[in-house]
């Protein structure tokens, strides 16, 4: 009887084994009728269970399945990245075009006669015209809000209801 | 979606997407129910256990380790457990399918089409002797011949999914090879008849 240890042939039958392995498991079967008649065996049954071909299940399996998965979760199938790209160049587009009005405001300003006053004002010489021209354009931006807070009070809380019904 | 990975569909199906479980399920229905066919021997409790794994993929696909990675391991390990649950709920005498009762196979279909009564009744009958041998091992042993035989996993799988060591795992292949020999051997059926043409 040989001593060969059997899950060497399962090595070899199935090939999970390295090519090295199975050359060498592959010699002793050669000159070894007992492995060889195992081998034999492995293949006659395999061969033989492979007559049980695959079914299909129910065609309304899947409808089966659904109906089994709770409604809440099932929720937008689109995978959505963490970090979105349009959000990102809007505000750099938004920067870069805020700089460039703040750009042209201090350049006009300093063309007025009247810098050669103020320029000499100590705040002036503190924030420099370029600083000055941005406190202005923030100013103005506070006051275009606020005289527009009014109008767009009323417009949202005439529409505060629609939305609700909606 | 169905070009996509199955690790990528189980990322979407952790967020929750239909569409990629769909896919999952199209690309591994086949497989899955006959696993499970195969070892209740039932189509009946296999249709309620192939929706019963689907479901819990569904509920479970955020435990699924992506870095780990095994998907195939893990939906039999999955398919694994809710059969031998089932199993172990009912006493089951593997009372495995009767001639009549083999549905048709999608082989059938495309090869028998044209073939006559007498050879689809051959090609039941030969379905219903290897369902009877395999019914009559261990529920331990038919595990590892189905996953080996009919889902072609490798012993380092099956071992991934079962979580019984390689060894262990082809000792008992070897075990059932030798009963299955028994049980599919002419002489055992009794009578002139071949159990298996």
């Amino acid at each position: 009887m040989c001593d060969m240890n059997k899950n060497h042939l399962l090595l070899l039958y199935f090939h999970e084994g390295t090519d090295r392995e199975e050359q060498k498991i592959q010699n002793h079967v050669n000159q070894c009728t007992d492995c060889q008649d195992y081998l034999l065996l492995l293949d006659q049954t395999n061969q033989t269970l492979y007559k049980w071909p695959d079914h299909r299940p129910h065609p309304n399996t899947w409808d089966l399945i659904m109906a089994k998965l709770p409604e809440k979760q099932m929720k937008p199938a689109v995978a959505k990245p963490i970090i979105s790209i349009t959000p990102i160049l809007m505000i750099l587009f938004s920067i870069v075009a805020i700089l460039g009005v703040i750009f042209l405001v201090h350049d006009k300003m300093t063309l007025l006669p009247i810098w050669e006053t103020i320029k000499e004002w100590v705040p002036v010489q503190f924030f420099g015209s370029f600083g000055v021209a941005a406190i202005l354009f923030f100013l103005f931006g506070i006051l275009v809000s606020l005289s527009l807070a009014p109008a767009l009070i009323l417009d949202f809380q005439s529409k505060k209801y629609k939305y609700h019904y909606n | 979606m169905e070009k996509r990975t199955d690790k990528e569909l189980m990322k979407l199906i952790a967020n929750k997407n239909t569409h990629a479980l769909k896919a999952l399920y199209r690309r591994y229905e086949i497989q899955i129910f006959n696993f499970i066919l195969r070892n209740t021997g039932s189509r009946e409790i296999a249709q309620e256990l192939i929706q019963e794994t689907f479901t819990r993929i569904w509920f479970a696909a955020h435990t699924f380790d992506q870095k780990r990675g095994n998907f195939k391991g893990w939906i039999y390990t999955i398919a694994l457990n809710i059969t031998r649950n089932e199993m172990s709920k009912k006493e089951y005498s593997y009372h495995f399918l009767d001639v009549d009762e083999i549905p048709e196979s999608r082989h059938q279909d495309e090869d028998l089409k044209n073939e006559s009564p007498d050879t689809i009744l051959e090609q039941k009958e030969r379905s219903h002797v290897i369902a009877n041998a395999l019914g009559k091992l261990k529920p331990y042993l038919r595990e590892v011949i189905i996953l080996k035989n009919y889902q072609q996993m490798k012993f380092r799988e099956i071992a991934e999914a079962t979580n019984i060591p390689e060894g262990t795992l082809k000792a008992r292949y070897h075990r059932a090879i030798a009963l299955l020999k028994k049980y599919l051997d002419p002489k055992e059926c009794g009578g002139n008849n071949p159990c298996v043409t």
